[in-house]
């Protein structure tokens, strides 16, 4: 199993200073821009995309070039960049803001070329401060040099982007509650219909929203064309992905892969074993929203569709792994506290429910739990996702909720004797 | 204390990159927050006149995202992370740690306003977990000793600027991804250090 480099290549070959323009024009860079300005056809940038088969990066996996497919017709229509990444596991788009900006930046401009858009906006989480910085300046340089602004490169097409700071909340990871957020608003995810902001997004007008990885994708997929991207990974999942891996492995940390390998030898191969020779007890495959998979499951396929058939999803590409001697309540109490504390209170099974859900992963901790307990956080996560099927279905507004069943549903359906050896073996007579 | 002419001047140029003015609400609750180390109530009245909302629609946002504090921090807010990669690989020992030098508890702040102490969700650094953030500026692979290391040299030394890559070099441990070369920018007080965003547009 190897990595196969196109979104990590140049900053593997340019350790020390990839994120100057200068390095990065030298390397090919914005040669796909200038290959799409001089074409002057938007139509086939798009479906350059379309060939591709690219599906989106920040977790739901919706075909890119079909979303772009949905952008209505308007005189104001936006780009906005998803880099609020916060799933916990999550540090993907962290070294492609801080390492390769300007790649993110060309597939900005040819993005906005394609659709039509003259203003763009890259929503970066608060806390990446320094990611923020390498963008903000990237963005300096490339309008200096006349990639942006007004007729870029003496043509036609002219592009504003503002580089724009979160503070300090994973649901404005979503997409609705990021135009909020980048309305000026609270960051509470939108009631739908409308599905898709490429109909009514920001400020009500047609918005493209995609993440930091799908976008510094496109000039790879511009300059070797749709078709060659197509031919990596396998079928469902083309092209190739950065897999955040951390937990109790050797050598944790971003690979890039063709989509299709397994777990386990990802596992082996990248994070070169797990500490101290250790097994692995479970792993959660895409993110702290996805359900566990256990130590028995480490040949299922890193494909989205393969995930998803075994019962989670990839989601984020964050795979945590958690060793034979982790205390799998306490983790789940870490990943329930996550979405309680991210929770934008807008639900009340969603703000209520993982408060509870919290307290009583919290008491049994403690030595404190109850006999009852089980069938409590079973009515609690039932009231939230009804059936705790998957894929989840909801009470509520968004799928933050829902996320929060997903560690408990793991808990109980294949490590249940972990939760009750922390639980009293006798009534406890209470006053 | 209301805002000066500079500052002002600054917001409306952060006003004028966004189609809608309510948009520059955030950059200009970190400009508030830069000045005084919180969002102070005259700050309010001056955004909530600057784009043209309520004084409560100001407080409703501001008290929405973790990152605008309501109470003065001290010089270095240091944020260690409790997510899943950090929570199994020993935070709470890290945050034992701090917790014991600062004498802090969750979002306390000392009487000297050297310290604010946090426990925080996911910092994007899960690789090197157990990681911290000073200033935002982050520290991945941390000990107990290391950490406890790191807080005195900031009593110590009280350095203007952190930089992550100074932090990284004297008191972490295993990291994400290399980092690249120093850049040696970094933040001051409890706000990223992005001093300039907004400031990118066509040079005439
Ligand atoms: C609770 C929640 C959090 C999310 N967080 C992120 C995030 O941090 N980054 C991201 O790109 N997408 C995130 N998403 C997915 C976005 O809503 C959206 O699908 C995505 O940005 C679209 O871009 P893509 O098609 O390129 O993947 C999140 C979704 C939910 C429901
Ligand atoms: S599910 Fe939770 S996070 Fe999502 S909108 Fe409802 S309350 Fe907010
Ligand atoms: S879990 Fe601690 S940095 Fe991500």
């Amino acid at each position: 199993m190897k990595e196969t480099l196109l979104l990590t290549k140049h900053m593997r070959e340019f350790p020390e200073d990839s994120h100057q323009i200068e390095i990065y024009e030298k390397n090919n860079g914005y040669s796909a821009l200038k290959k799409v300005l001089k074409e002057d056809n938007p139509e086939n940038v798009i479906n350059e995309i379309k060939d591709s088969n690219i599906r989106g990066r920040g977790g739901a996996g919706f075909p890119t070039g079909v979303k772009w497919g949905f952008l209505a017709e308007n005189e104001d229509r936006y780009l906005v960049i998803n880099g609020d990444e916060s799933e916990p596991g999550t540090f993907k788009d962290r070294i492609l803001l801080e390492r390769d900006p300007h790649q993110l930046i060309e597939g900005v401009i040819i993005t906005c070329f394609a659709s039509n858009i003259k203003k763009a906006f890259i929503y970066i989480r608060g806390e990446y401060a320094k990611p923020a910085r390498r963008v903000q300046d990237a963005v300096e340089q490339a309008y200096e040099k006349g990639y942006l602004g007004n007729n870029i490169l003496g043509t036609n097409f002219s592009l504003d982007v503002v580089v724009h700071l979160g503070a300090g909340a994973y649901i404005c990871g979503e997409e609705t509650a990021l135009l909020n957020s980048l309305e000026g608003k609270r960051g509470e995810p939108r009631l739908k219909p409308p599905y898709f902001p490429a109909v009514m997004g920001l400020y009500n007008k047609p918005t493209l929203v995609n993440n930091v990885e799908t976008i510094s994708s496109v000039p790879w997929i511009i300059q070797n064309s749709g078709k060659e991207y197509s031919k990596l990974g396998v079928e469902g999942s083309t092209g190739t992905r950065i897999f955040s891996l951390s937990g109790h492995v050797n050598n944790p940390g971003n690979f890039e892969i063709e989509m299709g390998q397994s777990f386990g030898e990802f596992i082996d191969t990248f994070g070169k074993g797990i500490k101290n020779n250790k097994n692995v007890k479970a792993y959660i495959p895409g993110g702290a929203s996805a359900p566990w998979f256990t130590g028995d499951q480490l040949d299922i396929k890193m494909t989205i569709d393969d995930v998803a058939n075994a019962g989670s999803m990839l989601g984020s590409g964050a795979v945590v792994v958690m060793d034979e001697d982790t205390n799998l309540v306490y983790a789940a109490k870490s990943i329930v506290s996550f979405f309680a504390h991210e929770s934008c209170g807008q639900c009340t099974p969603c703000r209520e429910g993982t408060t509870w859900l919290e307290m009583i992963l919290e008491r049994i901790a403690s030595g404190r739990g109850r006999l009852s307990d089980i069938s409590l956080l079973i009515d609690i996560c039932d009231n939230i996702s009804p059936g705790l099927d998957w894929p989840p279905k909801m009470t509520t507004i968004c799928p933050l909720g829902p996320s929060a069943v997903s560690p408990i549903t793991s808990l109980l359906n294949n490590f249940s004797e972990e939760i009750t050896n922390m639980l009293p073996t006798k009534i406890p007579i209470t006053q | 204390m209301s805002w000066e002419k500079a500052l002002i001047d600054k917001a409306k140029e952060i006003i004028d990159m966004y189609p809608q003015k309510r948009s520059a609400l955030g950059p200009l609750l970190y400009l508030a927050q830069e000045k005084d180390g919180y969002i102070s109530n005259d700050s309010i009245v001056e955004i909530s006149n600057l784009i043209g909302i309520t004084e409560v629609q100001v407080k409703s946002v501001a008290s929405f995202y973790s990152m605008y504090k309501e109470e003065q921090t001290g010089k270095y807010l240091l944020s260690v992370c409790k997510s899943i990669s950090c929570e199994i690989n020993d935070s709470r020992s890290v945050i034992d740690s701090v917790k014991n030098f600062t004498g802090l508890e969750n979002y306390e702040t000392d009487t000297e306003k050297a310290f604010t102490f946090e426990e925080v969700e996911c910092i994007g650094a899960c690789g090197g977990a157990p990681a911290v953030q000073v200033n935002y500026e982050t520290v991945e692979g941390l000990t107990p000793e290391k950490s406890l290391k790191m807080c005195e040299w900031l009593k110590e030394e009280r350095p203007e600027i952190i930089v992550a890559e100074e932090l990284q070099e004297k008191f972490g441990g295993v990291k994400s991804f290399d980092w690249a070369i120093a850049d040696n920018t970094g933040s001051s007080y409890s706000v990223p250090g992005f001093q300039n965003i907004g400031t990118a547009k066509e040079k005439n």
